[in-house]
């Protein structure tokens, strides 16, 4: 059953095969359901779903040229790059008849306008605290619930140990302008940017560190923490695109908010 | 004080604990200043902590949020600056402090702190080299010191090529590098060789490595990667609190390396370049840069900072 999302499914219903777009972008943040209304427009239009999101290759598309029995291609942009973006861009123009094409995207921004503008997009709505707490296996965590905002978060958050990185969340606001550069670094081995034990998942991290700026800059008003959230975003987005070394990008971010920090003290 | 009755004091490991500033004249005066800090520093058997700012000095911090260090050596402090502005009271409070500083504002505060390093001239330069007990002969000592243009940082970092060995060998170690080319030719430099020859705008050792990069085989990712490694050790085991190499991921050789690195670039320098690595693998990964410069740029980039 999919939850919040009654304007994407009446709008679903409402389309016949026909009137379907063929290239499709559904927006929305990492486990917000969009394969799960992937499978619900299958089911509507009663066509396989195949996702093709690893092997963009021209020798894909063109293989799917012949393809006889029409399907539902599923591209997720998560980890795409501008190359394999060029690489799709005739298929989006010109779908095979009686195919579809479903582009997912968590940030219209980082993909080419030239792929934007051949897509319908679709946006998922926002889950409110309500339709999240369903997901809730425990119902007193609420500390995964103010920071998780899609129900796949919800039900990935809580193996971790969220409350512990809210804490070394504050503990980096609190004390990186005072702190020595070494130090400040020394924060990178605390967080699995692969599969490592006893290490703090780093992408989890990042959503619990920019809910604790936000939280602390709603509270305080105070213009650090303000660029600080700026730096924030621009370090998951580097993190989140073109494939670039994490730990880099999150050393990167430590000396920059340590400067921060620094600065506006002096 | 004078250098002399400080240098008596601490050949006798009668050196005072209270702060000590030494107000060097040029580089090679600094490099002094900093082999007395070892020195005492190894009679005390004590670790030396680096600080470039006072502030980090006057209100310490503890390891905020590695795993805690604490343990029973004794610490000496050295802070590097260039300019000793303000009068610190705090300062004046330390033990087992050092600062060096190009210059000292307040002499008058600071009076009786300040020993004074003048500019180290050609013949105390050599007598330095002949006294490091290398065994090796004074002609080949000559011919080095002519190479690295009396640079007192750069005969420090080749000799240690050659520290490495029973002092009965060197000698005729020494002979056999020159003749090998081991100190001008670079080609087994690694890319740490690599940064620090960047960092201490070393032109000729970079125009030697730069040539056998390529020799290397690296792809420009696993350069990049190699730079930021590098840089960040540097900084990690140069500018930390306790240097414990479970809270840094290094292991006792490197870090022993790296501390007995002599430091040519500020701390401000080698964060600018670190910020500047970092980005740089944003930037190739999108397309921003093309591969083919960009060992060229890392170079230049680097060493305009």
């Amino acid at each position: 059953m999919i939850i919040g999302q009654d304007k994407i499914l009446n709008r679903i219903d409402s389309l016949t095969y026909k009137q379907f777009p063929k290239t499709l972008m559904l927006v929305g943040l990492k486990g917000s359901g969009r394969h799960s209304i992937c499978y619900y427009i299958s089911e509507r239009l009663n066509l396989e779903v195949v996702d093709i999101s690893d092997n963009l290759t021209l020798e894909t598309i063109s293989n799917i040229t012949f393809e006889v029995v029409p399907k539902i291609y599923i591209i997720d942009t998560k980890d795409i790059t501008v190359r394999e973006q060029n690489v799709i861009l005739k298929f989006l123009e010109e779908p095979l008849a009686n195919s579809f094409i479903i582009v997912l995207a968590e940030n219209k921004s980082l993909l080419l306008p030239t792929v934007l503008n051949r897509c319908a997009v679709w946006e998922l709505n926002s889950y409110t605290k309500e339709q999240l707490q369903q997901f809730l296996m425990v119902q007193d965590n609420q500390n995964v619930l103010e920071v998780a905002k899609t129900p796949g978060q919800i039900l990935e958050y809580q193996n971790h140990p969220i409350s512990e990185m809210m804490a070394l969340s504050n503990l980096i606001l609190e004390r990186i302008g005072g702190a020595n550069i070494s130090n400040a670094l020394t924060l990178t081995n605390r967080l699995a940017f692969k599969e490592e034990k006893d290490k703090y998942d780093a992408r989890i991290f990042f959503d619990v560190l920019l809910y604790i700026i936000n939280k602390k800059y709603i509270d305080t008003r105070d213009y650090k923490l303000y660029k600080i959230y700026e730096a924030t975003n621009e370090m998951i987005q580097a993190v989140d695109y073109f494939n670039t070394d994490k730990k880099m990008q999150f050393d990167k971010y430590l000396v920059s908010i340590r400067q921060i920090m620094r600065e506006e003290n002096s | 004080m004078k250098l002399f009755e400080y240098k008596n004091l601490m050949v006798q490991q009668k050196a005072p604990k209270r702060l000590v500033i030494f107000e060097y004249e040029d580089v090679n005066a600094k490099f002094i200043a900093e082999q007395y800090v070892n020195y005492v520093a190894t009679y005390r058997k004590a670790i030396i902590n680096y600080f470039d700012n006072i502030d980090d000095l006057i209100n310490p911090v503890e390891d905020l949020f590695a795993v805690s260090t604490v343990d029973k050596n004794e610490y000496v402090k050295v802070l590097f600056i260039d300019k000793l502005e303000y009068q610190y009271e705090e300062l004046l409070n330390m033990d087992n402090l050092f600062i060096i500083t190009k210059k000292v504002e307040s002499v008058d505060f600071y009076e009786n702190y300040i020993i004074k390093v003048k500019k180290v001239l050609e013949w105390q330069i050599k007598d330095y080299i002949y006294s490091t007990g290398l065994g090796a002969d004074t002609r080949a000592l000559d011919w080095l010191l002519a190479v690295c243009k009396n640079d007192m940082y750069k005969v420090h970092t080749e000799l240690q090529k050659i520290y490495i060995f029973k002092q009965k060998d060197r000698h005729e170690l020494m002979k056999q590098f020159i003749e090998d080319g081991i100190f001008t030719d670079l080609s087994n430099y690694t890319i740490f060789n690599f940064i620090l020859a960047i960092i201490t705008k070393d032109t000729e050792s970079i125009a030697k490595i730069y040539m056998d990069i390529d020799k290397l085989g690296l792809s420009v990712p696993g350069f990049i990667t190699l730079v930021y490694q590098n840089l960040r050790n540097l900084i990690l085991v140069k500018y930390n609190l306790s240097s414990s190499t479970q809270s840094l991921g290094l292991s006792d050789k490197q870090i022993y390396a790296i501390n007995k690195t002599p430091l040519a670039f500020n701390l401000e320098q080698i964060q600018k370049a670190f910020q500047f690595v970092c980005d740089l693998d944003e930037r190739f990964k999108s397309g921003q840069i093309d591969k083919d410069i960009v060992v060229d740029y890392t170079i230049v980039k680097i060493m305009s900072i």
